[in-house]
């Protein structure tokens, strides 16, 4: 019961951004793009096909943001976009739990099957929220970065290699800080751990 | 690692890259600075770089009969960091089912730990199982990050063929070797039935000293029993093609199958020697020996046996004169389809071998599998058969058993109609 509730609000989600992209981008030529992947992507969900649901998010994302690609540069827009990046991430994770919940309890039987599954659901929440909060985190960091180092919009083609390029460095030098940091802690990466690291 | 979404979110990356490079789009560029972000987490936060596993079998060959189930083991012992959702999965082939527990787990295995997973496999059809390899798979809560080993510890499971109990039936090799055994032979010698009295001479034991009789003859006196001696017993298993008759639960070769077992548990258990030859897909045998061992030998050979076309009984009757001991029992089981047979049991027979003959009943299986048997059909059939038993009865003993009941019947009557004669 609780999976078909979960089932149906990611759907309906899922069909509000298709729905939104769908409007931005009507009367263009790939209007059609979004409504179809979304549907997919719902069907995937429904069926326990993992491939369907990943094909799906992706080309939907991929129209969603094509439909806003005409956003001026600035803050508020900025994490919009951001949001509605991690936003769809989430779904995505979300629709993906969904799937590997039907493949265990496809796979898994007797006593052993309701610990494991409640282990999973256990888990996989606070492990997603971590996961997304610090990635938007970083990549809100490494936008600004990219923002402060070029004036309003990129005024030319090699500004904009060089903001990827800083920011990319920058993204790798906090990558590396996480690898290295757990070594002297023994533990596996914790928002909490990491800061106290930090200090 | 295997990740198809660490992958896939890489090829997300630099495209979005290239869309914003190339339309000179902050969107697109600040999604790769997005996705990038996601990837160097994700991945972090998932990947084991110190998984050390060790996986270990219970046991790596384990025989069980057809139609009983049997536990399988298994241990892994994490010597690494812990683990939250590894999966172990031993591989099946097609025909085991299982009937307990599961042999797809998903464990969490905590540093140092050690942990069992069991499950009850059916074996419900005689043959060689081959149990894995055991593959493992370890992956995050978000499946970011994919782990797959394969362990190569295999399992043997010979799923031996149910036997019957012969006990009480007396399968006596008519010649007898030098090794004891429980078979009476012509000589004195050690055994527990009284033979005659006999002068003491000495280092006799004394247990063998008549006390009664001395005292009568005023001298020591002794027992002589008749010496109880061992036989090779030599069971040829016909499993050609045109002896294969009924389908594929209920057939001769299975019941010529059963039945080879049954006889090779009772001439073991009687102390004799028993080989084996099987004329199937392969030619198999198993020269004569004696025990336990000799036994687990002999059933794992049944166990694997399929209907083969290219050997045929003169096969084995060159196998039995080229290698194995002469003056032998030798007991054919066989439907009795195959062409030749009688020449070549006569030919066994001049070789002083001493033959007997177990014939499932194929007309048996073949009333037992059809509706409609045609009376006229069945006559004929039957008429034939009696033909070439009466035939065969001159040269070997013949059990014309019926594969619906117990062989010991069968086998009981036809010994003691022998004995009598």
């Amino acid at each position: 019961m609780k999976g078909d509730i979960a089932n149906l609000v990611l759907s309906m989600l899922v069909l509000t951004l298709t729905l939104v992209a769908s409007i931005h981008l009507f009367g263009g030529p790939i209007w059609w793009f979004s409504p179809i992947f979304g549907v997919l992507s719902v069907v995937g969900l429904y069926f326990g096909k993992k491939k369907l649901v990943d094909m799906g998010i992706f080309f939907l994302a991929s129209s969603f943001f094509y439909s806003f690609r005409d956003l001026t540069l600035t803050y508020k827009n900025l994490v919009f976009v951001l949001s509605s990046f991690f936003l769809i991430i989430s779904i995505w994770f979300f629709m993906r739990r969904s799937v590997l919940i039907k493949e265990m309890e496809r796979h898994f039987e007797g006593e052993k099957k309701t610990d494991h599954l409640e282990a999973y659901k256990k888990d996989f929440v606070p492990y997603c929220l971590r996961i997304v909060i610090f990635g938007f985190s970083l990549s809100l960091l490494g936008s600004s970065i990219a923002l402060l180092s070029s004036i309003g919009p990129f005024p030319s083609r090699w500004t904009s290699y060089l903001v990827v390029l800083f920011s990319a460095v920058v993204i790798f030098n906090l990558y590396i800080v996480v690898i290295v940091l757990p070594k002297y802690h023994h533990t596996s990466l914790d928002v909490v751990e990491f800061l106290h690291g930090l200090n | 690692m295997k990740s198809t979404t660490n992958l896939v979110l890489v090829a997300v990356t630099l495209i979005s890259l290239i869309i914003g490079v190339v339309l000179d789009n902050w969107v697109f560029l600040i999604l790769s600075i997005a996705n990038f972000s996601l990837l160097a987490v994700g991945t972090k936060g998932s990947v084991k770089r110190d998984i050390e596993l060790r996986v270990e079998r219970k046991s790596e060959k384990i025989n069980v009969y057809e139609g009983n189930e049997i536990w399988i083991e298994l241990s892994i012992r994490n010597e690494g960091r812990a683990l939250k959702y590894l999966e172990i999965y031993d591989e099946l082939p097609s025909g085991a089912e299982v009937v307990e527990g599961s042999n797809h787990h998903l464990l969490k295995i905590d540093e140092k730990e050690e942990k069992t997973v069991r499950y009850k496999l059916f074996c419900p059809k005689r043959g060689k199982i081959e149990v894995g390899p055991i593959r493992l798979r370890y992956r995050d809560p978000l499946d970011l990050y994919v782990e797959e080993w394969t362990s190569q510890k295999m399992l043997e499971l010979f799923v031996l063929p149910s036997i019957q109990d012969l006990e009480g039936v007396n399968i006596r090799p008519l010649y007898t070797r030098s090794w004891i055994g429980n078979v009476r032979s012509q000589n004195m010698g050690i055994g527990s039935e009284f033979f005659s009295l006999g002068e003491y001479s000495p280092g006799d034991e004394m247990k063998k000293i008549n006390w009664k009789a001395t005292a009568r003859h005023q001298e020591p006196i002794t027992n002589e029993f008749v010496a109880e001696r061992s036989g090779d017993v030599i069971i040829v298993v016909d499993a050609s093609r045109q002896s294969n008759i009924g389908t594929s639960e209920t057939n001769t070769i299975d019941a010529s199958i059963e039945a080879a077992g049954s006889l090779a548990s009772s001439i073991l258990a009687d102390r004799n020697r028993a080989g084996l030859i099987v004329l199937g897909d392969y030619l198999k045998w198993v020269y004569p020996d004696s025990g336990r061992y000799q036994f687990y030998k002999m059933m794992e050979k049944l166990s694997t046996v399929e209907k083969g076309e290219v050997w045929e009984l003169k096969d084995a009757e060159w196998l039995l004169n080229r290698f194995f001991p002469e003056r032998s029992m030798v007991v054919f089981i066989s439907p009795l389809q195959s062409e030749k047979i009688t020449e070549t049991i006569v030919d066994i027979c001049m070789r002083e071998f001493n033959v007997m003959v177990i014939s499932p009943d194929p007309l048996e299986i073949e009333k037992e599998l059809l509706d409609e048997y045609s009376s006229l059909e069945e006559q004929l059939s039957q008429l034939e058969r009696d033909i070439l038993l009466d035939r065969l009865w001159r040269y070997s003993l013949v059990v014309d058993w019926d594969p619906n009941e117990p062989l010991k019947a069968s086998l009981e009557e036809v010994i003691r109609y022998w004995e009598k004669r």
